[in-house]
């Protein structure tokens, strides 16, 4: 591994002082494990005293959450019990903390770091929200919209910059560059700043500090923030081991994703899960309801019946009929309560099974050509891989007029190659002039159509990522024993190419089972036509047209379920696979 | 293996693969194509059957002291470009009793037409029987035609248009306007763009970009601690916190769109782009994408450093992030990608009414339904969203095969 020159001088050694310092400081350690305990360092005695403060702040949190009422930002009272008891830990790791530090034990300083952080940053956010930092984001864009002179002027400073780069180092020239583009740059900065009105700003925010719950979150991230910084000075005198230093520094380069991730992703996921068992709607406080949900979307009826009652009629009250088979003299009747949900699923499952061939064969078979060794190759796969790259709404967009049937030029091709077939061959051949749109049997496959254009570039590049990881040495020995070209596809590269043919169905599979882009911006019809509906787009007009939250949170877990059964596949597959080797 | 000499059939092979992954390549990028040749349309364009891929326009000259549309005509093997006049004149269509249609006379085979004024009626008829057994009456006239005298059944009659020669007013045509063919140029509508960009396009292709650069830069900066502790830090509960980490990127988002539409609700973020942002710059893939990659990284020069007494911001920032910039590159244009692309969050999230918080997203789904009868603006709304992404594509290529490939060695 080559180091670039660049980011070794960035690392200059510590000044010999602090060395020296360093010495110093781990004798005085030594001296002191082995005599008396001193008194207690200021800052442990500040922490304790800030640490009685956390408990009331905590207190007062909890007792805030149970004066709220019942309905509870309409989450209900499980959610805030839950948020309740989430107010109390600071409380509990206070009164830990407090207890640790007097017996000076690192646990400790551990927690009163973590906790002091962890407040800062949460204040932090909070103080942003009290300046109107997040809402104010909106208003970025209209500032730059009317000063987009200025704004040109900082991208020109970055192409200026980029450019300068590219250039030898040490040269005059890359100097001049880079200066000119750090004057354009701070130029345009400070201009674009004061045309958006930054003074305007700075009042605005200075004008939240009329509001005492202002001043009280400035004054904890101050005290948090310090005591936080302290503590970990302290160090020395905790008698911190490498290893505790590093599961500090750990967790600290960690804690903004484990702050996110409990914020937006463990916190949702948990409430999606409660809300799944609850009768949620817009505006009402949910109520528990058990696996009612579950039941209604799940319930199937299947009976058998005479062939001269409707199919309808053979099933219980409240159950719709799916569809039946007829059996000799017996009909048998399919019935589901919540028939929608299981014709969308059925239109999800018949697009995957559709996508899946339309997207993967097409890709073996170019990435078998694009991996052979003739020039261009990178060109195509580029070119095939464009589709990819753009968003789906507006190439779902641009395929709505491709499928036009009057001016698109798909039924245009069809009706030119029919033309050609009657006059030219002398065939009779009636032309299709199908409705892509708007046909209910054809619908679907039009979705599939768009969806497969879009993802065969992607599995060209995975295949031939999996192509070019077969060892050629194979190839060799099979050459040796004379084997044909096609005898060599069949016994080395298809079995070779199956993992790669296992995880390319698998995430086809998981995204298009989660298709939702495609049907919405393809077809203009609202309400979308039952034969488009896949099972997302169920979900979202449970969700978002009838605001029925609880189920819909049950229509998204049944959903999470069926792809997590097909995850599993892959784990086994490739787990086994590993076993082999 | 040594190199062989070609052959012819090696030769024909190669041809025959060149053509077809051009054939493909030209249907993959087709729709592309379609969209940046109907963006530059104009609104009529669109319309005309068969569909054409170069934008034309109608040519117009001045006639009368006012622009005129020039319509195509080929008299004599000879091509003109006439005007409408305005005028209309009765014409009468000419043929002889073997080539008249009875059942439905206008579609007879006309040997002449000429104004009903010039013709003389002889006086006589001629009755046929149509097929349900009514008859239908012709009269006969007497013609005039390029010096001849004829006589023949008159099969319909009808108005015509006047068009006339700009440049030689005693130079008339008549013809049915309705069909004529005007004469054309092609003409390039860049005017389309600035129309859409009148339609919110402006204020939402500014928001994508605030979106995208702060989603980006978010994930990037998360992505590389995290990706450093997990790597190079040793702690307890570090493997079960990755482990949790990895699990996240199998549940699918569609679990999670009600709750946090739920949580954007109630600490009042909804309608705002902030919502865009923030709850997305902290990714499992990334974390995981540069964690692989700074394993990569020999240890010693770290332990050398860290003895040496260098900070871990230090070694991070100096020695990790100049060494992974291919894989911080990777992600970057990841992160790009889907935040350019995304739909389904801004959809729920910004409401329809809120345009001064659209996203390009969303943008084209409303373009598309103000705009449903004028595809050349829907497409130049679409055109404006797909270009930038493809633009990058192009610059960074190496590094968007590079995720991929990498995301395929995970299983």
């Amino acid at each position: 591994m080559e180091l670039s020159g660049r980011g070794i001088q960035l690392l200059r050694p510590p000044s010999a002082k602090r060395v020296h310092e360093r010495i110093i400081m781990t004798t005085l350690v030594d001296k002191r494990t082995t005599g008396a305990r001193a008194a207690l360092p200021p800052v442990v005695l500040v922490n304790i005293i800030w640490n009685i403060f956390i408990v009331l702040g905590s207190l007062l949190l909890f007792s805030t959450v149970f004066q709220q009422s019942e309905d509870f930002f309409d989450l209900g009272r499980p959610v805030q019990v839950f948020a309740g008891l989430i107010a109390l830990v600071p409380a509990a790791l206070a009164v830990y903390s407090s207890i640790q530090l007097i017996q000076r034990k690192a646990g400790g300083r551990f927690s009163a770091m973590g906790m002091n952080y962890v407040i800062m940053v949460l204040a932090g956010f909070y103080l942003l929200h009290l300046w109107g930092v997040f809402i104010g984001m909106d208003n970025i864009s209209s500032a730059i919209l009317a000063n987009y002179q200025w704004s040109l002027g900082l991208a020109v400073a970055y192409a200026l910059y980029w450019l300068a780069g590219r250039l030898e180092e040490d040269t005059p020239m890359r100097m001049r560059l880079e200066q000119a583009a750090i004057g354009i740059g701070m130029i345009s900065l400070i201009l674009l700043l004061w045309f958006s009105n930054i003074l305007g700003a700075a009042s605005a925010i200075l004008s939240t500090y009329g509001n005492a719950a202002t001043w009280i979150t400035t004054g904890v991230i101050i005290i948090s923030g310090v005591l936080a910084y302290r503590m970990l000075k302290l160090g020395i005198y905790f008698n911190e081991t490498p290893a505790q230093q590093s599961a500090w520094q750990g967790w600290l380069m960690l804690s903004p994703n484990i702050i996110g991730f409990m914020l937006f992703f463990a916190g949702p996921l948990l409430l999606s899960f409660y809300l799944s068992f609850t009768n949620d709607t817009v505006g009402n406080i949910p109520e528990f309801i058990g696996l009612q949900n579950y039941g209604e979307i799940l319930s199937l009826q299947i009976t058998t019946t005479s062939l001269e009652t409707t199919a309808q009629a053979a099933l219980a009250p409240n159950y719709t009929a799916l569809g039946d088979i007829t059996l000799g003299s017996s009909r048998i009747v399919i019935g589901a309560r919540d028939p929608l949900f299981w014709q969308s699923l059925r239109n999800t499952i018949v697009f995957c099974l559709l996508l899946v061939p339309l997207s993967v064969i097409p890709a073996i078979i170019l990435a078998m050509i694009l991996n052979s060794k003739l020039p261009a190759m990178k060109f195509y796969r580029a070119v095939y891989f464009l589709p990819s790259v753009a968003a789906v709404v507006g190439t779902a967009l641009i395929w709505r007029w491709l499928y036009d049937p009057t001016i698109g030029y798909i039924n245009y091709i069809i009706s030119q190659i029919v033309g050609f077939l009657n006059n030219t061959l002398g065939m009779s051949v009636t032309d299709p002039a199908i409705l892509w749109l708007t046909d209910q049997g054809v619908v679907l496959f039009s979705i599939v159509l768009l969806a497969a254009w879009q993802v065969i570039g992607f599995n060209t590049v995975l295949f031939l990522a999996g192509l070019q990881g077969i060892p050629n040495t194979l190839y060799e020995a099979a050459y040796v024993d004379g084997a044909n070209k096609w005898q060599e596809f069949r016994n080395v590269t298809l079995p070779m190419l199956a993992p790669t043919t296992l995880f390319v169905i698998i995430t086809t599979v998981i995204t298009g089972l989660q298709v939702f882009n495609e049907p919405y911006a393809l077809i203009s019809a609202r309400p979308l036509p039952t034969a488009a509906t896949t099972s997302v787009f169920y979900l979202y007009n449970r969700g978002f047209f009838r605001f029925e939250f609880g189920y819909a949170s049950s229509v998204a877990w049944i959903l999470f379920a069926i792809i997590f059964a097909i995850t599993l596949v892959q784990f086994r597959f490739s787990r086994a696979k590993a076993y082999e080797d | 293996m040594t190199p062989k000499k070609l052959t012819l059939r090696d030769h024909l092979i190669r041809l025959l693969i060149y053509f077809l992954l051009t054939a493909f390549a030209l249907l993959m990028l087709f729709p592309f194509i379609y969209m940046l040749s109907t963006s530059l349309k104009t609104s009529s364009d669109v319309f005309h059957y068969p569909p054409r891929l170069l934008p034309y326009s109608p040519v117009e000259i001045d006639y009368n002291g006012a622009p005129a549309p020039l319509y195509q005509f080929t008299i004599d093997g000879q091509e003109r470009g006439l005007v409408l006049t305005g005028e209309k004149a009765r014409f009468g269509f000419f043929t002889t009793s073997d080539l008249i249609n009875a059942e439905t006379p206008r579609d007879s085979e006309i040997l002449v037409q000429i104004p009903l004024d010039d013709a003389n009626p002889t006086g006589n008829t001629l009755s046929l029987t149509k097929a349900d057994g009514s008859t239908e009456e012709f009269e006969e006239f007497n013609v005039t035609y390029r010096g001849e005298n004829l006589t023949l059944l008159k099969a319909y009659q009808g108005s015509l248009d006047q068009f006339v020669d700009p440049n030689d007013p005693s130079y008339t045509q008549y013809a049915n306007a309705r069909t004529a063919e005007q004469r054309e140029v092609v003409d390039f509508q860049t005017e389309n763009y600035s129309a859409v960009f009148g339609l919110n396009l402006d204020r939402s292709l500014v928001n994508t970009i605030i979106v995208t650069l702060g989603v980006t830069a978010g994930q990037l900066v998360t992505s590389i601690f995290g990706g450093y502790a997990f790597s190079r830090i040793e702690f307890r509960g570090r493997n079960t916190i990755f482990v949790a980490y990895l699990g996240s990127i199998m549940i699918p988002f569609v679990v999670l769109i009600i709750p946090m539409y739920r949580l954007m609700v109630s600490i009042g973020w909804q309608n705002h782009i902030v919502s865009l942002i923030v709850p997305w710059i902290f990714t499992a893939y990334g974390t995981f994408l540069l964690r692989q990659f700074f394993m990569t990284i020999p240890k010693e020069i770290e332990e050398a450093a860290l003895l040496d007494g260098c900070s871990r911001f230090r070694i991070l920032w100096g020695m990790f992030v100049p060494l992974s910039t291919p894989a911080i590159a990777t992600l970057g244009i990841f992160s790009f990608l889907y935040a350019w692309n995304s739909f389904l969050w801004p959809l729920l999230i910004i409401g329809e009414g809120n345009e001064p918080n659209h996203v390009l997203t969303l943008s084209m789904i409303r373009l598309s339904n103000i705009a449903a009868d004028k595809p050349n603006l829907v497409l130049t709304g679409a055109a404006i969203a797909i270009i930038p992404p493809i633009i990058v594509f192009i610059l960074a290529q190496r590094y968007f095969i590079e995720g991929v490939t990498s995301s395929a060695v995970k299983g």
